[in-house]
């Protein structure tokens, strides 16, 4: 594993030395750190990445296939497996297709394999060795596949691309150990309220007081799983809590008692005697009860977006999580968020063309494409910025609450259960909602989270 | 005390009937509820009613023609080729083993089934990785090939109920049929397997129907490769949060249709299983 790793490295540096030769940039001691041939002139106009200051062009990309040539064969054909998502199949075959076209002089071959984006890493982790050459993960996954080197460290000149156009948390979740070692390719995988706006407008919307004021008014439900730690993690978030992995993989929790335990007991206040709150699993109901009428809104994330848009029709709308009133101020509802990643396997065959694929499909070309095509937000800082972000219900809701939100890595195995336990523990009637009972099942949450 | 030998037998009777339709009615529920969904044309997923309100075949319809991301058809050809095959080949070499144990006598034989009674013991799934890595190294992983193979290779263990069965049948038969200068080989085709019709019986439903059923192998070995899935992979996938509530009364439909075929088999087998053992078979 490690072998093959370093082997590959390897070859990269010495490519990378060797491109330097090649520059002629004679200068003195002969530096290792150019390794993007800066103003190389145009020659194709094929593909049409954005050419900004620090982007690696097509034409880069083709002096280094050229380069690639000598390792990965320019008579032999180069095969490349991408993981996505099966809907999302025909999208990233036309834009492999269209990566390939760039690529005349070269017989490359790409095939797209329909693969969940949730599954992917242990897949991968599995058998390497079967897995894709360039596949697509979610960045709860990172934590298992960074330290272990499955995902190849992305190429300096990709990486500084990728630190500039890039929102900073997106490049966060691709970062391990100061080296970026993924290409982000979506900055939506988090949650948010959808709701049915005949029902509940926009206004009210806004604070959890006034949503469940509407809900007891109109007699229906609001659903937010809180008894699974991804969405339970709230309570601890909003309460400004963060947290981090130590060395040796545990998690540490930078929780203030305090304060969470006070936000809690905000929550429990609202929505534990109430009737009209379910912690229902929103992904399996969330769809069908609004469908039905039975809730006006709900918490889940994009991956519901077909689902609720469909069930919802022209009610469709959607909005960042609401605030809740803590010691009389509406304080905003911090929540998880991730991310969607593609990495390139270390096992692949063809690490050049890989790379230069996975940089490809993370481009601000391809992510405007998949935006527009599949409603999958960018990272790309620019494209978030973008109109068509902004005037997207659901995109733009996606992008408020990441204003509010932590990113979904650094996370241990342990954290999930406990959290979700508190979570549901706080909008229980029948449990002990006294500041007390809170601070006790905190303790258990804590002391379960953080045991060695 | 009741005295009637009459009412207290009509009491017994009541009671033991009233338990038994209730434990009937908790067993064939699940059943009736997923034959029902399947026909639902309910907008939603997650319903509150039992009873669908709107009827329709379109689930099956689409399960069958929509083939956009999930496959269906192709996924359950897949798997009744792997049974198929998996079933004749496990079938024989089990039939073969026991009637091995049962009749020669050779070196050794006492120690081989003690190998095998131990290494039963051990549940298959359990050398999974071990599998997947020699199925890789020959090249049969992801291919329905390597699931035929890994369904068919242990299957042979399994042969102590029928060498049981195959100890019961009369040794004179072998005997007679020796002297009239019958080969090994041929009492084993031509004297006990038609007088073992009952194990063959059971022998072919169950080899059928665990590489019908099976998901742990073939999630396993299958990985990525999704032209060679196989219909347990593609309803599991069905479920997945992203897809459940577009594709959960497919999935019902999917789930009925997979009975089909353990039913027709067993259906068509098992009028051999009342007919008599060894009766009749030596006369006179």
């Amino acid at each position: 594993m490690f072998g093959k790793t370093k082997r590959v490295a390897g070859i990269l540096l010495a490519s990378c030395m060797i491109a330097t030769a090649f520059a002629g940039c004679g200068g003195d001691g002969g530096s290792t750190t150019t390794s993007s041939s800066g103003g190389g002139d145009a020659t194709s106009s094929g593909g049409t990445t954005d050419n900004t200051a620090t982007a690696v062009s097509v034409d880069d990309m083709l002096k280094d296939a050229d380069l690639a040539l000598d390792t990965e064969g320019k008579d032999t054909e180069v095969k490349l497996k991408v993981w996505a998502p099966a809907d999302a199949l025909k999208v990233f075959q036309a834009q492999c297709d269209e990566f390939v076209k760039s690529f005349p002089d070269r017989k490359i071959k790409i095939e797209v394999v329909a693969q969940g984006e949730s599954d992917a890493a242990a897949n991968v982790m599995n058998d390497p060795e079967a897995a894709a050459d360039v596949f697509a993960f979610a960045s709860d996954q990172a934590s298992n596949l960074y330290p272990n080197a499955f995902v190849m460290p992305v190429r300096e000149d990709f990486a500084a691309s990728i630190k500039a156009d890039n929102m900073s948390a997106a490049v966060d979740v691709v970062t391990h150990d100061g080296n970026i070692v993924a290409f982000p390719e979506t900055g939506d995988n988090g949650y948010f309220v959808y709701y049915n706006k005949s029902l509940i407008s926009a206004d009210e919307i806004k604070s959890i007081e006034s949503i469940m004021k509407v809900c007891d008014d109109k007699d229906k439900q609001f659903i937010m799983n809180l008894g699974n730690g991804y969405y339970g993690c709230v309570i601890p978030l909003t309460a400004g809590g963060t947290y981090e992995l130590d060395a040796e993989g545990y998690q540490v929790l930078n929780y203030d008692k305090d304060k969470v335990v006070k936000t809690a007991k905000a929550f429990a206040d609202v929505l534990a005697n109430n009737s009209h709150f379910s912690s229902a699993d929103t992904d399996k109901v969330l769809a069908s009860n609004l469908k039905q009428g039975k809730a006006l809104a709900g918490v889940s994330g994009t991956w519901k977006k077909s689902a609720i848009e469909a069930a919802l029709g022209g009610n469709f709308a959607c909005a960042k999580l609401p605030t809740i009133k803590i010691d009389g101020t509406d304080t905003d509802m911090v929540s998880m968020f991730g991310y969607k990643i593609i990495g390139v396997n270390s096992n692949t065959k063809a690490p050049y063309t890989a790379q230069a694929l996975a940089y490809y499909l993370t481009g601000e070309k391809c992510q405007t494409e998949r935006m527009e095509q599949l409603g999958w937000g960018p990272s790309i800082q620019k494209l978030v910025d973008s109109d068509t972000v902004k005037n997207d219900a659901c995109l733009s809701a996606v992008y408020a609450q990441r204003e509010h939100s932590v990113p979904q890595i650094g996370l241990a195995g342990s954290f999930w259960d406990p959290t979700g336990a508190f979570g549901s523990y706080v909008v229980e009637k029948k449990n002990d909602l006294s500041e007390e009972g809170i601070a006790k099942a905190y303790d258990s949450m804590y002391n379960n989270i953080t045991a060695k | 005390m009741i005295k009637s030998y009459k009412t207290r037998r009509m009491v017994g009777l009541g009671v033991v009937y009233a338990i038994l339709t209730i434990l009937s009615i908790i067993w064939v529920l699940p059943l009736v509820w997923i034959v029902m969904t399947s026909f639902s044309g309910e907008d939603a997923a997650f319903i509150d009613h039992v009873i669908p309100s709107k009827w329709t075949f379109h689930n099956y319809v689409q399960l069958f023609t929509d083939k956009a991301i999930f496959n269906y058809p192709r996924a359950f050809m897949n798997t009744l080729i792997i049974a198929i095959f998996s079933c004749i080949i496990s079938t024989l070499s089990v039939l073969m083993v026991a009637y091995t144990f049962s009749r020669l006598r050779f070196k050794a034989r006492k120690a081989y089934m003690n190998v095998a009674m131990i290494l039963g013991m051990f549940p298959g799934f359990m050398t999974m990785i071990a599998i997947y890595y020699i199925l890789k190294t020959i090249g049969l992983s992801q291919s329905i090939v390597g699931l035929i193979v890994v369904y068919s290779a242990g299957a042979s263990l399994g042969f102590f109920i029928s060498k049981g069965f195959f100890d019961t049948v009369p040794k004179a038969l072998d005997e007679a049929a020796t002297i009239d200068g019958a080969t090994k080989n041929q009492i084993f085709w031509q004297i006990i397997l038609p007088m073992a019709k009952p194990i063959v019986v059971y022998t072919v439903i169950t080899s059928f129907i665990s590489p019908w059923t099976d998901f742990i192998m073939a999630r396993m070995l299958l990985r990525d490769a999704i032209d060679q899935y196989t219909v347990a992979l593609v309803l599991w996938n069905m479920t997945d949060k992203e897809k459940v509530d577009q594709f959960f009364y497919r999935f019902c439909a999917g789930s009925v249709i997979v009975a089909i075929p353990i039913t027709a088999v067993f259906l068509k087998m098992q009028k051999f299983y009342v007919e008599g053992i060894t009766g009749g078979a030596v006369k006179g």
